[in-house]
């Protein structure tokens, strides 16, 4: 085709009814915010936000926000104006960088590097679906603006700022035109800017730093809000962190009357005693950064309000969403009315979750990472404390030895199918598939720890019984000898610091000759055997460390002088040991139609919970065990696949997945999953786990 | 030993070996007033010195810095053995006696001794005020002490090293502690499979100098090389 034929093409832009994209996007906001006063709780979140995002002091001194009605009658060309509704803030940058001439100008500038648009702040405000904020900001996409035009009955708002880097006065308006699109008007130059403000809407222009925007003939829903104080309550919900960690000032004008928008009385609880309250600090989650804090309360005897229902997610200061309790945990309690809470997270953390954020800032993707791994960990901790507290009291369920007996062999089975997909059950996953023996072979001089012999089947000793034959034999595989320090203890688990050592030999120096034979009479150390006294050993888990430390200037791969070779070997004193099993079944009686069975992860172990008094298993339970037994491992199985999926194929990783090793196309390929489709392939899956 | 905590304005004792006789908690007693009678002065010295006002501390390096000081000066007076098995629980009843202006809160994470508030403020403390000074703003020194790995070393050899390194960066323009953070991270990983105890100071040195850096003195950069 001949290029010249397109140069004198007729050309136009398609044109687009951007009425209909404003009310669409009060249509999505209208999911997630359920009361009258829509376009006040918007507002107020999406006018913040861009504020807080602008402010010149990361902790907010000398920045203040207003929310102004005024019901000034102005008429400005065609235009009647009756009121008026804005949001002014100071302590901030103003509405920063180039003056776009034309919409080609603003892509050209929001189109740059991330490093140079970040403070063109003007071009990010008159565009839609661009940002000049990059993702550490508060807001990114920009339609929150939208939000301004959509309050004006009109569709007209204006907006004057005064600029902190160049000191520079502008003044613009920007509204829906006959052809139903959106048009901007600028005035740049500072002092017409600033008669043309005075003349033509009777308003001062700004002597301090910041930005100001009027939303012209505004919402009566928005108008009602500022007068019934309800858009004070949603402001106090939404900001309640930036308000009570750094005194942040916000304001409301309604007609020349000022108030200030105060603490959320229950964000933190002003009287804490009336509280049971848990701290969680710093819960890492790998390659993601880390949440800073888990806050519950509970409320002893009051309901709380309905304002702080929920937990609290919270990114830079800002509520984002809030995770209903019923979701997160199953009770027969009426739990939600009483108790609420926060997450709090770092900046790393912040940063990967507001990738998955909903574009109206409401919400979360909780199925992908790292927000079903927030939301596991939430679940776990929220279960510690109500048990911690005892805030639900526990239904207890005696188990007949004939539950017993089905409880272990579904564990039995479960565990097998779990090592089997390689699960390791709770938050962390290895990734590190090598076997033990492998790694031992990446280093040349290690020592080997002698097989323990425990007085029975297990690892659990009884006080008074012995174990024998404790023992690490050092080996060096190099062609010359090598000075090493060799030590073997043993220590109590959960008390590292103030580990117990029981024995320990060494440091001992001595030449390893090469192909040292494993004989007991060469280079090993330890006890032939001990015995376990109760005045020595507290009842639960041991671990006997051995310790290799090379002392010689030696450079071989992976060792040098300093290098430290570390193994170890658990046992348990007067307890069963934990093993490496991950299942657990538990039974409950509930009269909860929402329960039959359940999975929680907890640590490193998944906990199958099923309910008796469920139609269907109380059934089954009568007729007898076998039949239990089997529905319990399917639906464990199901579980374990869904779980491994989620690793494989959400959490990415795509290269050793189990599911494409059998069927690498579909999930190469795939998009978008069929659901009906996804299952067909499970049952596949578990047709050859289980064949 | 025997350690005293506060709660509730009581005492509770506590020792590694579980029974404490009576000379041994009269013992504590006396330090644990004397614990007080400090914790107090030195807050009114603060005040005093415009470094605490109305509840809010500036300039808190030299804050956290003399309050290492006088733990220490505390420690040698009454013999505190602070290698011995147990002695997180020292370090852990200081959050009883400290007055609400200093610290304020007990963070769980406190109950390990590297993450103890008091025990960072006692190994900054080691060093000469015009050295902490030269490395820099309490950020900075937290950041350190975050790589667990650079205090393990029983002499400190490795934070001193790294306390040159970053009194030399701030020098060339780079101060934000995020911008130290990967250079912290490459020492860490240096030093991670190692028993700095078995080397000599120059062997741990030729060890640490492994890390090859540029610095980008117009970005502000520090670039890692390997």
């Amino acid at each position: 085709m001949d290029k010249n034929y397109w140069n004198n093409a007729i050309s136009f832009r398609q044109p687009q009814n951007r009425e209909r994209d404003l009310k669409t996007i009060i249509d999505h906001y209208r999911k997630h915010i359920k009361h009258e006063f829509i376009l006040a709780e918007a507002f107020q979140k999406d006018g913040i936000q861009n504020s807080w995002g602008a402010r010149l002091s990361e902790k907010g001194k000398d920045w203040e926000c207003v929310i102004f009605y005024s019901k000034k009658k102005i008429k400005f060309n065609d235009l009647e104006i009756n009121s008026l509704v804005g949001i002014l803030d100071h302590g901030t940058t103003g509405l920063t960088g180039e003056i776009p001439k034309s919409s080609e100008d603003v892509v050209d500038i929001l189109e740059r590097d991330l490093s140079e648009i970040k403070n063109q702040r003007l071009a990010g405000f008159l565009s839609q679906n661009w940002s000049t904020k990059n993702f550490d900001d508060l807001g990114s996409r920009g339609i929150g603006k939208a939000i301004f035009l959509a309050s004006s009955q009109n569709y007209f708002i204006f907006f004057d700022s005064l600029r902190y880097d160049d000191h520079q006065y502008i003044l613009g308006a920007c509204f829906l035109d006959k052809r139903k699109e959106i048009s901007i008007k600028i005035i740049n130059e500072g002092e017409s800017a600033k008669k043309q403000i005075k003349n033509s809407l009777q308003i001062n222009p700004l002597e301090k730093n910041g930005t100001r925007i009027f939303v012209t003939n505004p919402n009566p829903k928005l108008v009602e809000a500022i007068k019934n104080q309800k858009i004070d309550l949603f402001i106090q919900t939404t900001w309640w962190e930036i308000i009570h960690k750094y005194q942040a000032k916000i304001y409301i004008i309604d007609e020349g009357n000022r108030r200030i928008i105060k603490p959320h009385p229950y964000l933190p609880p002003k009287n804490e005693d009336d509280f049971i309250k848990e701290k969680y600090d710093l819960i890492k989650i790998q390659n993601y950064g880390k949440i800073k804090r888990i806050t519950f309360f509970y409320s002893k005897e009051k309901e709380i309000p309905e304002t702080c229902k929920g937990i609290f997610i919270q990114r830079n200061g800002m509520l984002i969403e809030k995770y209903s309790v019923d979701r997160l945990i199953l009770t027969s309690a009426d739990l939600s009315n009483y108790l609420y809470g926060i997450v709090e997270m770092d900046k790393d953390l912040e940063k990967e979750m507001h990738r998955i954020e909903g574009p109206e800032h409401y919400d979360f993707d909780w199925v992908s990472n790292p927000a079903a791994i927030v939301l596991r960990i939430l679940k776990s901790h929220l279960k510690k404390f109500i048990e911690t507290h005892n805030i639900v009291e526990k239904e207890k369920t005696y188990l007949t030895e004939e539950q017993k007996k089905i409880h272990n062999a579904v564990k039995e089975k479960l565990n097998k199918y779990a090592q089997k997909l390689n699960i390791h059950g709770g938050i962390k996953f290895s990734k590190d598939n090598k076997s033990s023996f492998e790694k031992e072979k990446n280093f040349r001089i290690r020592f080997s720890l002698a097989k323990l012999i425990f007085p029975g089947e297990t690892t659990r000793v009884d006080y008074g019984e012995k174990i024998r034959n404790i023992f690490l034999t050092a080996i060096n595989e190099t062609n010359y000898d090598v000075n090493v320090e060799l030590t073997i203890f043993i220590k109590n688990r959960p008390n590292v610091l103030t580990q117990r050592v029981i024995k320990q030999i060494g440091p001992i120096n001595r030449l390893i000759k090469r192909n040292t034979t494993l004989e007991k009479s060469d280079v090993n150390i330890g006890w032939e055997e001990i015995l376990i006294k109760k005045e020595e050993f507290k009842e639960g888990r041991y671990i006997i460390e051995g310790k290799l430390v090379i002392l010689d200037d030696i450079k071989i791969e992976n060792q040098e002088k300093g290098s430290v070779y570390k193994r170890y070997q658990t046992f348990y004193v007067n307890t069963d040991p934990e093993g490496k099993d991950i299942f657990d079944i538990k039974a409950k009686k509930s009269s909860n139609q929402k329960e039959y069975i359940e999975f929680e992860e907890e640590g490193d172990k998944i906990i199958l919970i099923y309910n008796s008094q469920h139609p269907l298993i109380k059934e089954i339970n009568d007729q007898g065990g076998r039949n239990l037994e089997q529905i319990l491992i399917i639906e464990g199985l199901n579980y374990l696949l869904l779980k491994k999926l989620q690793e494989e194929i959400i959490d990415g990783d795509k290269k050793k997945t189990f599911f494409s090793k059998i069927d690498t196309d579909y999930f190469r390929n795939s998009e978008r999953v069929d659901f009906c489709d996804l299952f067909t392939k499970i049952l596949k899956y578990k047709s050859i786990l289980t064949w | 030993m025997v350690i005293v905590f506060k709660k509730n304005n009581q005492y509770i004792y506590k020792s590694e070996k579980g029974i404490l006789n009576e000379e041994e908690i009269d013992q504590a007693e006396k330090m644990a007033k004397a614990l007080d009678i400090e914790f107090t002065n030195f807050e009114k010295r603060m005040k005093k010195l415009g470094k605490i006002k109305q509840n809010k501390k500036k300039d808190v390096v030299f804050i956290w810095y003399n309050l290492g000081k006088l733990i220490r000066k505390y420690i040698t007076k009454y013999e505190i053995k602070t290698e011995t098995l147990g002695i997180n629980e020292f370090w852990r009843a200081l959050y009883d006696f400290s007055p609400t202006t200093i610290i304020n809160n007990f963070p769980n994470r406190s109950k390990s001794l590297t993450q103890n508030h008091f025990y960072l403020c006692y190994l900054v403390s080691e060093f000469d005020w015009n050295f902490v000074k030269k490395v820099g703003n309490w950020a900075i020194w937290r950041e350190i002490f975050d790589n667990k790995q650079i205090l393990k070393d029983e002499k400190k050899r490795v934070l001193i090293w790294v306390a040159n390194k970053i009194s030399f960066f701030k020098k060339n323009g780079i101060k934000d502690h995020k911008k130290i953070r990967p250079f912290l991270y490459a020492v860490s990983k240096r030093i991670k499979n190692l028993e700095t105890r078995v080397l000599s100071d120059q062997e741990l040195i030729n060890k640490l100098e492994e890390i090859k850096f540029k610095i980008d003195k117009k970005g502000e950069k520090l670039i890692l090389k390997n």
